[in-house]
This record gives C-alpha cells, structure tokens and sequence, in this order.
C-alpha cells in the first residue's frame, strides 16, 4: 500500500507540530505500514488491512447499537426502564447466539484461515533457499556474516553524537544510518540466521515484514526475498541496553550482478585487511587508526574522553588495568590484563570479546591508543603480529 | 447464622452458630483444586528447568492451608441454651474460649436489652449474675428465640403450681 | 433483589478505637484498610505518571535533549511496575477491602490482621523500587532497574543494582498480594450473608473471586522467575545462560505465566463493577448475571493458557506458533460476552449520565479498542510487525488506562458518595472525564500509527519520520497528566464537605451496600442481614 497524501486534518497536526519543531520536522509520517518489498511483508499488510476493516466494522456496528440506545433510552426522554434480566424463549436466545457465531466465524474462519497460511510461509525459511546471511546482535551493533564467500563485518550507526544531542541540524537517516550496510541480491531467498553475543536483539526491518529475536546461545531463522532494490532501514527492536535506540539496521538490496561485484571489493578488503597484520606498523600509524576504531567501538560506553559512565562502565583514564603490564615476558597473554580484555571481554557485564569481532590491526591500534590517551601515557604499544600470535 | 432447637423428653436446646456460607465439603474441593493446578504448573515448570517455582507453589499454598484453618477457629464459635428441668444452662463459646453459666428456671428473669450493641441482645438475669446471649443470631432469630425462651419459662414456672 | 431485613442506625456502633497515627497502623478495619489502598494508589499514580511525562518530553522531539538514555530506561520500567503493582493493584484492593463486606452483608474481612499487613507491606516495596533512583544521586550503584518492567534475561543479569532492588520489591508485593488474595477468597466464601449462594453474589465480587485465584496460581511462577534471575545475578547459576545449559526463553516463559494472567488480574475487578454501575444508572436489573460469571471463569482459565503470545517474534516452533494464536484470538469469545451483557443491561433502561456512568460508558467504548486490537495482535504474522513496536504500547495502554484506571474512576466516582457521605462535585467530575477521554486518545491513538510506521517501543530517540505523531502524544500526554488533578482536587473536596449523600445515593441503587447509611458506620453488619430468597 502506498503512503497516503495528508489529509487536511493531517496537514493541520503537521503544521502543528512544525510550529513546535525546533529543528527541521520534516512530514513523512504514514497511516500504515511502510511499502512492503518482500512476500511476508506484502502479506502481512494484506492481512492486517483485511483485520482492520473487520475490526473497524466490528467496532461500529457495535457500538451503533449502544450510542443508539443511548440517544433512545434516556430518563429525560420519560422512558419506563425495562427490567428483564436475560434472554427468554427460542426467538430471543437465537438472536444473543448469532452474534457469538458470527464472532466465532470471524476469528477462525475469516482471520484464522489466512492468519494460518501466514504462519507456514513466514516459518518456511528452508524451502528453496538461495543464501545464508548470520546476523550476530553484540551491544549495539550488528554483525553480518556470509558463510558462503567468508565474508564477516561490523555495522555500526553512523549518525554522528552533535546530531543527537542537537548541536547539528539532523541528516535525513537520522539514526537510521550505518557505516557498513548489509547488502543482499534482489529477487534471491535469503535465509536470516540470528544469534547473539550478550543479550536479547530484534533485528527488524519494517518494509520486511519480519521481525525475530536475536538471542544469545541459540539460532533462530526468519527469511526475505527482496523485490525491489534500493536501501531498506530497520532497527533494534528488543530493548537490549543504553543504546538500544541507536543500532539500525540498513539493508542495500542490488540487482544479482551488482551484488557480486560487491562481494568481490568486499573479499579484496578483506585481504587488504588480513595483510596489515603481517607487517610492522609505527605508533603514529596505531593511534591514528586507534582514535578512530575506539570512537567507533568503545566510546558509546568508555565515552571519548575515557572518563566512562561508572559504575557500568569504568573509567580507563587511569585505570588500573589500562596502565597495567601489556603482555608477560614470553608474549603470553595475562589473566585481567588490558589485553585480555579486551581480547576477551569481561563475564556478565556489556564489555564484549572483541576478538570475536575486530580485526588484528584494530586490536592492536585500541589497545595502544587506550594505553597512550586519556593522560595514561604508558609509553609502550603492541603490534598487530603480536595480536595474531595471541589468537 | 445457622440456629438449630432439638427438642427431648423435659429438656430443650437451643443452638445458633456463625454463618459459614463456606461447607467443609467445598472448602475441601477449592483447596484440592488449588493445590492440583499448582502442582501442574509448577511441576511443568519443573520439567523445563524451573524448580524454584515448586517452593514457592508450596509456601503459598501452606499460608492458604493455615489461613483456612484460622477460619475454622473463629468458626467453632457456638451460643447454647438448655433448659432442663429447672435448671437453664447457657454456654458460650467464642474464639475457643468455653464459659458456661447456668440459672434456676424460678429466677430467671429474660429481657431485651440493646447494650453496646445497635440491635438488642437477650439477657438473662438471676440473683446480680446476668449473661447475653444472641451474638450468633440475626434479629428475626432473636426475637423468635426470646418469644419461644419467655413463653417456655413462663409455662415452667407455672406449671408446679 | 437483595433485600436485607433491617438497616442499621448510622450513628450506632461508633465504638472505641485509636485516633491519629496508631489507628491507621494498627488498624484491621476494613474501611480503614480500603482507604489506606486507594490513597496509597492515588499517590503511586501520581508518582508513575510523573516519571512517564518526563519521558514524553524527552520523545517529543527527535534528539537527546533532558536525559541520557540509561535513565529513560529506567523511568519506563520503573513506571510500569509503578503503575501496575503499585497505583492498579492496590486500588482494586482498595475497592474490595471496602466494598465486599458491604456488599455480602459480612462486618468485615474473614482475616482482619492479615489485612492489615498485607498493606503495609506496599509502602516499602514502593519505596525498594524506587530507591536507587535516590542512592544513585549519592553516587552509590547507577540507578533504578533499566531493563523494562519485563526484566528479560540476560539483560537483567547485567543489569546493576536496581535489578536486585525491583527482585527485592516484587517479592514482598507478591506477599502482599497473597495475603489479599486469600483474605479475599476466605471473605467471600465463608462470609456470605445466609441466602446469598455463590450465584447470587455480586459481580464486582465475582471479579474479585476469580482475580485471587488467578493471583495464587500465578505468582509462585514470577516469584520463582526473578528468584532464579536472583541467583544467576549472584550465586553463579545458570538458569537463564545458554552458556551454563540454561535458556534466555525460559525467563519468558516464566514472566509471562505471570504476566498474562496479570492483565486480567487487573481488569477482572473492573469488569466485575461495571455492570453494577450500568445497572444504576439505567435503573435496570444487571442482564446475564450468570453469563458474566461464567464469563469471568472462562477468562481466567483462557488467560492462563495463552501466555507466549507476547513473545511470538522470539523463534517459538510452528505448532506452538499456532496454538497460541488460535488460544488467544479465542479469548475473544468470553470478552464478548461480557460486552453483549454491558450494552444488553443499557438497552431500554432509562439513562442518566452522572460522571460515574460516563465513565463507564467511556471505559466500555475504549476498552473496546483495546480488545480488538488484541485480537488482530493474536495474528502471528501480523503480530511480527505490531511486535516490540509502538502498536504494542497503545494496545495495552488503551486495556490498562481505559480499561484499567478509567474503569477504577468509575468505581471511585460511583462509592465515593457512600465512603465519604459527601456527594463531589459533578461539574468537576464531568470536565474530569472529558478532559481525560479527549487527552487519553490524543496521547495512544497516534501511538498506533507510529508502531505500524516502525516505531520500536522503549527507544529515547527516533527517527524524523516519527517526529509529528510523537509531538501530538506528548502534548495528550501532558494534557492527560495534568486532568488527573481535577480527579485528586475533587476527591479532596468530596472527603472535607459537600452535599450530603442519601443512603442510596443513586436512583438506581440496589445491592446490601447501598442499604447502609452514608458514610456507612465504623462498624458495619455487625448483625448479619439475611438475602431473601426470592430474586
């Protein structure tokens, strides 16, 4: 269904709001579920407008009959109350038993049918399966990961923090924008894996039309084949923490050949990426890439400054553990080291294993930059080799 | 409130008791039926790795078992008239606490009396001891059994002359 | 049809008992103890209601702007628990400790000192869930519990102090609710007054009935849940960890056993009193009474079968799928009967709308919206779109404040001439309800069309599509907040003066209480009345 025209009165609480906006407000709002792009979704809108015109007619015809009795039966209008309790008689216990079977058609014949055939579609997420897609929820991204062509990387949102807290004017995908989009073939059944690493994530996309849980320690599985190309958004539906509002989801659908060659630039990177951890980098180089890979993957909670927000998430300016030994003598890991973990991360709280998810050169360039920001100045930095040899 | 009057050779007894709207029979089937469903959920839920439901399942169902049996305390409170003989013997019994006094039917003297009470108990007086007895009952009950009570001493104290 | 076989004097039976401070302590008169609960419900409401308008500032326009988004967190799942266990709960029990004995002719509970501590039990729940808020402006643990009043593991695992704190604080509610539960069941079926069989009884005590059953089934299961997710906290289980053999689902399951049941918990006291309101103000006999018992037994039973339907997105497999949602789209069918017998009871009486009838009339039409939306929610691939979305909340806002709290201003309207003696005022009470119904649908009903736009629930800051539907919701919102101290000032006028209340007080009266006087006095039905058995 496509996005209604507002209407008068939509215009005017538009203009309202407008008035009120601070910034710029801009009228996009719908009246029903976003233009569907997949199977499911096409069929859950049709179901639901379906629902909604029986509810509708339900709540009219209903409630007609009471504003009815209400205009009729009042005491000024010098009505005798009647004073019958119940139905009384074959004709009389007829007409209370119609509407309970009507009622009873409606929920098993008239919405239980279709909702049935919904059901084994959306489940079926085997049958004729073209592409594996893993979606992994961590707090508060997502990682993707294509088992067929290796292919694994973190998307994180992108809307910059002067954004949120109102020191620039808000871009278009406001809060629905990544730095890595997951980019998907057009027309192809792609089966959705969904895991977790800590808590409980909904990885939704609304124009979809699914919805599942990602949770940590089990697989579920949902599917889409996307019909149209072009740039779909989502986001986190389960509250999963402090910023289970900022981890969007955004799918780039492409035709099949675009989609390949996607896959090709992806692998290359990949490569380029695996190289950098053979080499030897200057401490420059690890602070430069440091700053940026801890702005992007740490300071949601260690905040930019490293000042934290105890006591959910410490401070690592001055932090014991930060300004503690990097590694033993041998080049071994030690136990509640900085590097351990960070490697590791740390049981029953939100700090993650990142060894799960970031690069040898990332880890390595994090962990000298924390050592050698905030005023810790440690001096010392590790190299990506040594990260590798740790693994 | 429950007022029963049997009726033997010379003698006669009157009993009222507190309305139990709730029968040991149906107090037995609520309880059951508690404790059944309690025992399926927490048991379904035993089988799926929630043990700790069924200790707390138990505690509640005790507290509901203990609390049913406090009823049962307030419950046993009963009001007795015999009149033997010459003799009339009332008993009492609240809160498990017995207390029993008896008059000679001669001197007895019965009247309404409203006390602390919005509605009129009957009293029983003879020689400065006095007791009250209809807590049990409801008005039209006492007005009936302080008829029947008077009409009875009446006939009692007549009769040997 | 009830008719008692005499009426006490008013002025008798004002017997000795502590003034000030003690007497409320110690009380275990079950006025005392009613008035204690809805005072204590007014509060906490007033208390939830805040914490939720600080959120809707916050989500009036895009951006972080008041809070940062660990403590919007909190403020939603604190205001739930606020609302539900501490503002909803106690105010049905408020109206049972005060009305059942009136109603069943007993002179008061069957267990007055279980009574008693069965509410103070509540100040310090409220106070445990609320603290953290307090001892993290002290610097001491990060703040109120933030997972939702869901407290879904792992979440909750991780979660700091405030978990520990809302554990602590659902526990002793849940003692404090079943001692009422089973001073409620021991009230009503051993204290009825002779002739009055478990079909005569009222409806509202009916509700009540089948709401303390529901109760002690239920809350061994969310009492055993968070004691579980205690354990996993602090003493190294694993219940709910994949990692040690455990199940993040089961914690759902857990919840929700509990937490559907609770739904109907709350509403059934409600359901139980409209009738006897409708029946008043249409001067009317209540149709279907029988009906709407069985309807309330099928309810209750429904409600404890059909609980993973909040939690369909979670990866359930097909067959569960579908049991669940054909179960719950069956609970259609009880709920109908109720609102048939509703509007039957209005039809051909004769109508008046005082403020307690227009709340009704309001609660059923509302309540209405809520019930369908319920039923096409019940649809699992529908439901994967309404789910954790906005949708969701307007749904259940328009079941537990239209149908909740605009069911528990009813009641309060309607006895408050009985408790006080006082008639409030009516023009007040009518600018109440308009103010209330207005503001009410413009708060929730644009909330609909932000979950189908894709709104996720629980999030401090969205996206600019949202941004208009979001800024008419705040301003209902505050708009509704606000009306609600009409209510408080009109109550507040009701207890200190005002016309005096006739004993029936309503034209349409009938029923034991109403043959009490107004207020009824401090000891009522110390003589037991009889219901004669004709109807």
């Amino acid at each position: 269904m496509t996005r209604l025209n507002p209407r008068p009165h939509g215009r005017f609480f538009a203009g309202l709001s407008l008035l009120l906006a601070t910034g710029a407000a801009r009228a996009d709002y719908t009246w029903n579920f976003p233009t569907p792009v997949t199977p499911i979704a096409r069929d859950t809108l049709n179901i639901h407008n379906e629902f909604m015109v029986i509810i509708t007619v339900l709540f009219v015809v209903v409630f007609s009959i009471m504003v009815y009795s209400m205009v009729k039966h009042r005491k000024s209008s010098g009505v005798e109350p009647a004073t019958f309790t119940g139905p009384t008689g074959a004709f009389q216990w007829f007409w209370v038993l119609v509407p309970f079977a009507i009622l009873l058609f409606i929920d098993f014949v008239l919405m239980g049918i279709p909702a049935f055939h919904a059901v084994i579609e959306m489940e079926d997420t085997r049958t004729k399966a073209d592409m594996v897609l893993k979606v992994t929820g961590l707090q508060w991204k997502w990682q993707y990961e294509y088992p067929d062509s290796g292919i694994k990387f973190i998307s994180t949102m992108s809307t910059p923090r002067e954004q949120i807290e109102g020191k620039e004017a808000k871009g278009e995908n406001y809060l629905l924008e990544v730095d890595n989009e997951v980019v998907l073939p057009v027309g192809k059944k792609v089966r959705v894996l969904l895991t977790s690493t800590d808590v409980i994530h909904t990885w939704w996309v609304p124009q979809f039309g699914v919805k599942r849980d990602a949770i940590p320690g089990f697989l579920r599985e949902t599917w889409v084949r996307i019909e149209e190309p072009g740039v779909y958004r989502g986001q986190c539906a389960e509250l999963c923490g402090k910023d289970h509002g900022f981890m969007p989801v955004v799918v780039r659908a492409v035709p099949e050949a675009e989609y390949a060659a996607w896959v090709d630039k992806k692998k290359t990177e990949m490569a380029a990426a695996a190289a950098g951890s053979d080499r030897a980098w200057t401490k420059d180089e690890l602070m430069a890439a440091g700053k940026a890979g801890y702005e992007k993957n740490c300071a949601a909670c260690h905040q930019a400054e490293g000042q934290g927000l105890p006591p959910a998430f410490p401070a690592l300016a001055g932090s014991k553990i930060v300004t503690g030994p990097l590694l033993s003598p041998e080049g071994k890991l030690i136990p509640d080291s900085h590097v351990d973990r960070v490697f590791n991360g740390k049981a029953g709280t939100a700090m993650q294993a990142f060894k799960a998810t970031l690069s040898d050169a990332d880890l390595a360039a994090i962990i000298t930059y924390e050592r050698n920001a905030f005023g810790n100045n440690k001096g010392d930095m590790i190299q990506p080799a040594q990260i590798k040899a740790l693994r | 409130m429950a007022m029963t009057k049997t009726e033997a050779a010379g003698a006669q007894e009157w009993t009222a008791r507190p309305n139990c709207s709730l029968t040991p029979t149906a107090r037995r089937n609520l309880v059951c039926g508690i404790l059944a469903i309690s025992l399926l959920v927490s048991g379904g839920f035993l089988l799926a790795g929630a043990w700790l439901v069924l200790p707390f399942a138990g505690l509640e169902l005790a507290a509901l078992y203990i609390a049913l049996r406090a009823l049962d305390h307030a419950d046993s409170a009963s009001e007795t008239i015999r009149l033997e003989g010459d003799r009339l013997t009332v008993t009492t019994r609240f809160l498990g606490r017995d207390n029993q006094q008896s008059f000679s039917t001669a001197w007895a003297r019965v009247s309404l009396e409203a006390g602390n009470a919005p509605d009129p108990l009957i009293c029983i007086r003879s020689h400065g001891r006095s007791c009250q007895v209809g807590r049990l009952m409801t008005p039209p009950q006492r007005h009936q059994f302080f008829s029947d009570l008077s009409r009875r001493l009446r006939s009692q104290t007549v009769k040997p002359n | 049809m009830n008719t008692a076989t005499h009426t006490l004097d008013p002025h008798a039976g004002h017997a000795h008992h502590p003034t000030g401070l003690m007497r409320w302590l110690t009380t275990t008169n079950h006025k005392d103890i009613g008035t204690m609960y809805l005072t204590f419900s007014l509060l906490m409401f007033f208390v939830g209601g805040a914490m939720i308008l600080a959120v809707r500032a916050e989500l009036f326009q895009p951006g972080l702007q008041l809070m940062k988004p660990e403590f919007f967190n909190q403020l939603i799942g604190v205001h739930a628990l606020v609302m539900i266990f501490a503002a909803l709960m106690p105010a049905a029990t408020g109206f049972a400790n005060w009305m059942i004995p009136l109603m069943i002719g007993a002179p008061d509970m069957a267990l007055p000192r279980l009574n008693n501590w069965g509410f103070w039990l509540l100040p310090p729940a409220a106070l445990l869930l609320t603290m953290p808020f307090i001892l993290a402006l002290f610097g001491i643990g990060d703040g109120a519990v933030a997972t939702g009043w869901t407290l879904y593991a792992p979440l909750s695992v991780q979660g700091g102090i405030g978990v520990d704190f809302a554990i602590f604080s659902i526990h002793i509610l849940g003692i404090s609710s079943i001692m009422g539960s089973i001073n409620i069941i021991a009230t009503l079926l051993n204290m009825r007054a002779p002739g009055m069989t478990l079909m005569k009884m009222p409806l509202f005590c009916w509700g009540w009935l089948v709401t303390a059953v529901l109760l002690i089934i239920t809350l061994p299961v969310l009492a055993g849940g968070v004691t579980m997710l205690l354990t996993d906290r602090h003493f190294g289980t694993h219940f709910f960890d994949a990692a040690g053999g455990g199940d993040p689902i089961l914690f759902q399951h857990l919840f929700w056993f509990f937490g559907h049941p609770e739904v109907y918990i709350l509403l059934l006291p409600v359901w139980g009193l409209m009738p006897h309101v409708l029946s008043t103000f249409t001067r009317k006999p209540i149709y279907g009474h029988t009906a709407q018992v069985y309807g309330f037994i099928a309810i209750g039973v429904l409600g404890l079968i059909v609980w993973a339907h909040h939690f369909m997105t979670a990866g359930l497999p097909v067959p569960a799928l579908l049991y669940f949602m054909y179960s719950t789209m069956a609970i259609s069918l009880p709920l109908a009967v109720l609102f048939f017998c509703w509007i039957a009871t209005m039809w051909r009486g004769a109508m008046s709308f005082e403020t307690p009838m227009l709340f009704a009339v309001g609660f059923i039409v509302l309540f209405g919206i809520a019930g369908l939306t319920g039923l096409v929610l019940a649809d699992v691939a529908a439901d994967a779109q309404y789910h954790h979305s906005y949708f969701v909340v307007a749904h259940f806002h328009y079941a537990l404040f239209a149908g909740g709290i605009m069911g528990v201003m009813t009641g309060v309207y309607y006895w408050l001439p009985k408790w006080t003696g006082h008639m409030y005022s009516e023009r007040l009470g009518k600018l109440h309800f308009w103010l209330t119904v207005v503001s009410f649908n413009l708060t929730f009903m644009p909330q609909f069309f932000l979950g189908l736009a894709g709104m996720p629930r629980r999030i401090p800051d969205y996206a600019l599509q949202f941004t208009e539907f979001n800024a008419i919701s705040t301003v209902g919102a505050f708009v509704l907040g606000l009306s609600q101290l009409l209510f408080a000032w009109n109550i507040w006028r009701c207890v200190k003066g005002g016309d005096k209340a006739t004993d029936q007080v309503w034209e349409g009266t009938s029923g034991l209480e109403w043959e009490l006087s107004s207020p009824p006095p401090y000891h009522s039905w110390d003589t037991q009345p009889v219901i004669k058995s004709s109807t």
